[in-house]
């Protein structure tokens, strides 16, 4: 690690810090996540694990951020020469033991720019073509993942990361990443930040797949549009009764099986409303894809592949990506 | 639709039934066959090649994953055990072959009696954490496999450097590697009808 100079720490991640650093002989500027090794009860956190071998696989992709090296550094190895008879002091360095994963550094995510338009000197909302191409960008991304059996099962604004001169969105934070290829025992269900989680994993369904992602696509494409959540909630409960209030209460016809979902109670009837009054901006091909992005069923909610040829996309120029 | 899980699970539906891969009720797997033909599998592996580093003058490689000795426990007993007290998914043996066949032909080492062990302790607790979303750590694995945490950490980092982080395993691999230890059962071992597993 002595190849990089850290300029500045710039976040926490899922596992631990992240720092902005030099590369001393390049200058290249990368992004340094340190995990540290100290519980040695846990050996490599699974988090670390999964992320670091999905975006192997993925990093190809121009719109998922690309993993340069990861390094291990083991403090007990390179201070060996320090006075090994004090047991406490060896103690001291076996704890020093980090992972390092060296990425690509990226100047802001979704949310801080969503942010920088929505509160500060010059409050504006984001152009459409550029909500456009982000989301675009977005869907490119996803389909990467899902073609390659990933799901990320965590995307929202943050994960998001922007390169602002060049307009390029990268979907970073694989850390809840899954692969769903394979036959296994029942998913958890403590993924996914309640804002952005799909109706299907609120109501407690073991089984689910890539409509989970596809959802919080829909929600990150409305709030782009809006500069504010779609489905601000703050429990399961309440994540459930905006989502009900605006889509409508559910219904067998609707989403054959819903009613037989673990966490499904009898909640008031609430008559879906239009939603162009939520995304009044966004157009009517907008929210005919929006609209497809929230469908209840998880079976009929659009999948990336296919977002990308709905003719919200007919004005942009996709030979660019 | 995309639903890709779905679609993979049907085309290798019957297969994955019959290795035990599949739960009987929720969280239920009783003695899946997929360890008996791994092991199977691993122990005709191991005699071959001791026989080939025997009566060849190959010098096998010492690693980190080397006992002195082998032990006395067998690979049956050895990968039963595991099962029974890691609770993984079944997935996770095969998972695990796939790893272990990476690393072998990543580092150009044989399987053999001294390493088997700690491979499989290795491969399928990071299987687990790969794949799985509740697992055990590695200092519950430790034990189950009877080494240290300290060196199961060490085992850990040493196998996941070696394959490059290389854990994804694909619907076609998954399929093939399944495949190929159901070939083991027609490849002469007597196996008696696991006949409790067919009765609902």
């Amino acid at each position: 690690m002595e190849k990089y100079e850290k300029l500045e720490k710039v976040g926490e991640g899922t596992y631990g810090k992240v720092y902005k650093a030099k590369d001393k002989v390049t200058g290249q500027i990368v992004a340094l996540k340190k995990t540290r090794l100290e519980m040695d009860e846990e050996g490599v956190p699974p988090t670390a694990l999964r992320e670091v071998s999905l975006l192997q696989m993925l990093s190809q992709s121009l719109y998922v951020v690309r993993l340069l090296s990861v390094e291990h550094v083991d403090a007990n190895s390179t201070n060996s020469n320090l006075d090994d008879s004090d047991p406490s002091k060896r103690n001291q360095t076996n704890n020093k033991s980090n992972l390092y994963l060296v990425f690509e550094y990226l100047d802001t995510d979704l949310k801080k720019f969503i942010d920088s338009h929505r509160k500060g000197a010059n409050p504006r909302p984001l152009p459409p073509s550029l909500i456009q191409s982000f989301l675009f960008q977005l869907c490119k991304g996803v389909a990467h993942c899902h073609s390659h059996g990933v799901l990320h099962r965590d995307l929202k604004p943050q994960n998001l990361l922007l390169d602002q001169d060049k307009g390029i969105l990268k979907i970073a934070d694989l850390g809840l990443g899954r692969a769903f290829t394979v036959p296994l025992k029942s998913y958890t269900h403590e993924i996914v930040t309640l804002w952005y989680r799909a109706p299907e994993v609120l109501l407690g369904s073991s089984h689910y797949s890539t409509g989970v992602d596809m959802w919080s696509v829909g929600c990150i494409f409305a709030e782009m549009s809006r500069r504010q959540a779609l489905f601000p909630g703050d429990s399961e409960f309440q994540q459930l009764l905006h989502i009900f209030r605006l889509l409508g209460t559910p219904t067998e016809e609707q989403w054959p099986g819903v009613t037989a979902l673990r966490d499904w109670h009898v909640y008031p009837k609430w008559e879906p409303q239009n939603l162009v009054r939520v995304v009044p901006s966004l157009g009517p091909q907008g929210v005919d894809l929006l609209s497809k992005m929230l469908k209840y069923d998880p079976a009929e909610r659009i999948s990336a592949k296919a977002a990308m040829d709905h003719p919200y996309f007919d004005s942009l120029d996709k030979s660019q990506f | 639709m995309e639903n890709l899980s779905t679609d993979c699970g049907n085309m290798h539906s019957d297969i994955y039934r019959t290795l035990g891969l599949k739960e009987l009720r929720k969280g239920v797997f009783r003695s899946p066959r997929v360890l008996r033909l791994l092991s199977s599998l691993l122990d005709k592996s191991v005699q071959k090649n001791e026989m080939l580093l025997e009566t060849t003058q190959i010098k096998d490689v010492v690693t980190i994953f080397h006992g002195l000795r082998p032990p006395t426990v067998s690979i049956r007993d050895y990968i039963d055990r595991i099962f029974k007290y890691a609770a993984c998914s079944p997935s996770c043996f095969v998972v695990a072959h796939i790893y272990m066949d990476r690393f072998l032909q990543q580092t150009d080492i044989r399987l053999t009696a001294l390493n088997v062990h700690r491979l499989l302790i290795t491969s399928v607790m990071i299987a687990a954490k790969f794949v799985d979303d509740a697992f055990f750590n590695n200092a519950y694995y430790a034990k189950v496999g009877g080494v240290s945490t300290e060196e199961l950490n060490r085992l850990e980092m040493k196998f996941l450097f070696s394959i490059d982080f290389r854990l994804q395993v694909n619907v076609n691999t998954f399929g093939n590697y399944c495949y190929q230890l159901e070939k083991e059962t027609a490849g002469g071992l007597q196996i008696e009808r696991p006949i409790q597993a067919c009765r609902d």
